[in-house]
């Protein structure tokens, strides 16, 4: 029995289940027409955008911030501004949405350098507070509460993804290329390099890895990530404003990755998925959704300790189920 | 005479506290030189001037002639300083592959775009760290746990994946602290069969501390003895276990009878 459950879910499969999962992500809008599900889907693929940054930041790094919505708003505005306010292409804007980000990156890492984990997030925490109110309040550049509106829909190569399909397929590209990319980055001593300061960074110093460019190559190598995924859905949106990127936004991007799994990059994308599909699933349930919402998280915080795609060394004690087995084991043996 | 290693007049202080003070320190190519001392003797932070992790209050580190003091630690890793630690400091949820791969980190010479495209420099690199590592654990006796997580294995299993990490990296010196801390004697012999094969086979030299008198006679070629701060005494195994000097420190001192 064991070895039929190992067969499917092993390492050597991995690129099957690749395959299928690619498959079947094309064919979603194929099969559901509705402009709701789609929207859900695409809300999906940018949300595993923002999380495969935050992930490689808290997941691979270490560095425990809770500021991630700052960086996916900075893109969203940059994008969202030179759209409409100097008619930029939409290529322009996405290009500018990853420098502008990089740039914010890289000044955000520069006093993290000087902290650990503790009040690195809380200096986090911060700068996501500070960029808030700084859209909020600047009325001349980002519109203030009112946010900015009428944000084209992008063109590229003459065609324009005003459609909500075309728009998912372009999103998805997009998602496939970003996801490739970190995968190789992580895969390759850059990523061991990452998860050795993660892991002890007075080790990683004396094996030759100069810990803080790392911690800087990660943020910016986050925050280009989130910057794509705001400047996507500032284009998909057509609107964006402040409330789209408060602190409560922060934190549900640090969930995403804590359940899908942090160290692991389908962990981010898993986590992302949950976090989009499950609201919408139970949304039904009006008032009581927020209780069950939370009864699903626990659940799953309690049979996958390590998240949801997350490897074991991060299980901790093993979780509820290891308790389950070994309760079962006793009985049996007593018997 | 030319010294791989040389300290001068080292002195560590940590506010009032003096670790280390006016050490002198000499270590030749493909030597094992022994350090011992009761604990808080300040052989630790010798080590930890050594490697860069301790700035020194004043004094100076040469390494092949070249004056390392006060340099970053990975800087002086990539020189070709190698170091295992007293209290383990492996990266607990890499695989223990990935470990000894990241050990080799100062010999990665593909940069981000080389990477990023999966260039034939990058991957033949990566291919030779990989036949390197795979080498190293088998020296080491771990290569059917290539695959574990490094977290997830004993302690002496650990302490030999820090060794074979160190030597990722091809150094020219290798510190071994406390290696054997922990063990029991016939564990502590293997892992000293271990140092000195890396010394015969791989033609390192090394610096090894130990509280494991039988194991340390055993493998160091010349002692040091420190105490308080201090170098006590100087010379070869046998020297040391005669000297009045040292078995006052280990032992006490006779009380004149009363």
């Amino acid at each position: 029995m064991k070895e039929k459950y190992r067969k499917i879910t092993g390492s050597q499969y991995k690129k099957y289940w690749v395959f299928v999962l690619v498959l079947c992500s094309l064919a979603f809008p194929q099969v559901f027409q509705s402009g709701l599900i789609i929207r859900i889907g695409v809300t999906t693929l940018v949300y595993a955008l923002v999380s495969m940054g935050n992930m490689v930041i808290v997941g691979y790094c270490g560095l425990l911030q809770c500021g991630h919505g700052a960086f996916y708003g900075l893109g969203a505005y940059v994008s969202a501004i030179l759209a409409t306010a100097l008619d930029c292409p939409f290529w322009i804007c996405f290009l500018a949405a990853i420098v502008g980000s990089a740039v914010f990156g890289f000044l955000i890492s520069l006093p993290c350098l000087r902290v650990q984990v503790d009040f690195l997030s809380l200096m986090t925490i911060a700068f996501a507070q500070i960029f808030t109110t700084v859209v909020t309040n600047w009325k001349s550049v980002t519109g203030g509460p009112g946010g900015i509106a009428a944000i084209p829909a992008p063109q590229l190569f003459g065609y324009k993804f005003s459609s909500q399909t075309s728009y998912y397929y372009l999103v998805l590209v997009i998602m496939i290329i970003v996801y490739w990319a970190l995968h190789n980055l992580m895969q390759s001593p850059i990523g061991r390099a990452m998860q050795a300061v993660r892991d002890d960074e007075m080790g990683a110093r004396s094996m030759g890895i100069n810990a803080n460019h790392f911690k800087i190559l990660a943020f910016v190598m986050g925050s280009v990530v989130a910057g794509i995924a705001g400047s996507l859905m500032a284009h998909y949106l057509r609107y964006i404003g402040p409330s789209s990127f408060t602190l409560d936004v922060s934190l549900l991007f640090m969930q995403m990755i804590i359940l899908g799994g942090l160290g692991s990059l389908s962990g981010a994308v898993a986590g992302a998925a949950f976090f989009t599909i499950i609201p919408e699933v139970i949304r039904p349930l009006a008032v009581y959704r927020m209780g069950l919402g939370g009864a699903i998280m626990l659940i799953v915080v309690l049979l996958r300790p390590q998240g949801l795609m997350g490897s074991k060394a991060f299980a901790g004690t093993g979780g509820i189920l290891k308790d389950f087995k070994w309760f079962r084991k006793r009985r049996y043996n007593g018997k | 005479m030319e010294h791989l290693i040389q300290m001068e007049q080292i002195c560590m202080y940590f506010g009032g506290v003096h670790a280390v003070e006016n050490m002198n320190l000499h270590l030749a190519e493909k030597e094992i030189l022994g350090i011992i001392g009761p604990n808080g003797s300040g052989k630790s932070t010798l080590i930890n001037v050594l490697t860069g992790i301790y700035a020194p209050t004043s004094g100076h580190v040469l390494f092949g002639g070249e004056d390392i003091t006060g340099r970053q630690s990975y800087e002086i890793a990539a020189k070709g300083i190698s170091r295992t630690f007293q209290n383990l400091r492996i990266f607990r949820a890499m695989t223990v592959c990935e470990n000894v791969m990241t050990g080799r980190h100062c010999k990665v010479r593909a940069k981000f775009v080389d990477i990023l495209l999966r260039t034939a420099k990058y991957r033949s690199q990566e291919r030779e760290a990989l036949k390197k590592a795979d080498e190293l654990l088998e020296f080491v006796g771990l290569s059917h746990m290539k695959n574990e997580f490094a977290g997830s294995m004993s302690y002496g299993q650990q302490k030999r994946l820090e060794v074979a990490r160190a030597l990722a990296s091809e150094p020219k010196v290798c510190l071994f602290d406390e290696p054997a801390a922990g063990m029991n004697s016939a564990e502590a012999n293997e892992m000293m069969d271990l140092i000195r094969a890396v010394q015969k086979d791989r033609g390192l030299a090394i610096i090894l501390i130990e509280h494991n008198m039988e194991a340390m006679m055993n493998t160091a070629e010349r002692i040091i003895v420190m105490d308080a701060g201090h170098k006590a005494a100087e010379g070869t195994p046998k020297e040391i276990q005669r000297n009045q000097k040292v078995i006052q420190i280990y032992l006490g001192e006779e009380e004149p009878c009363c």
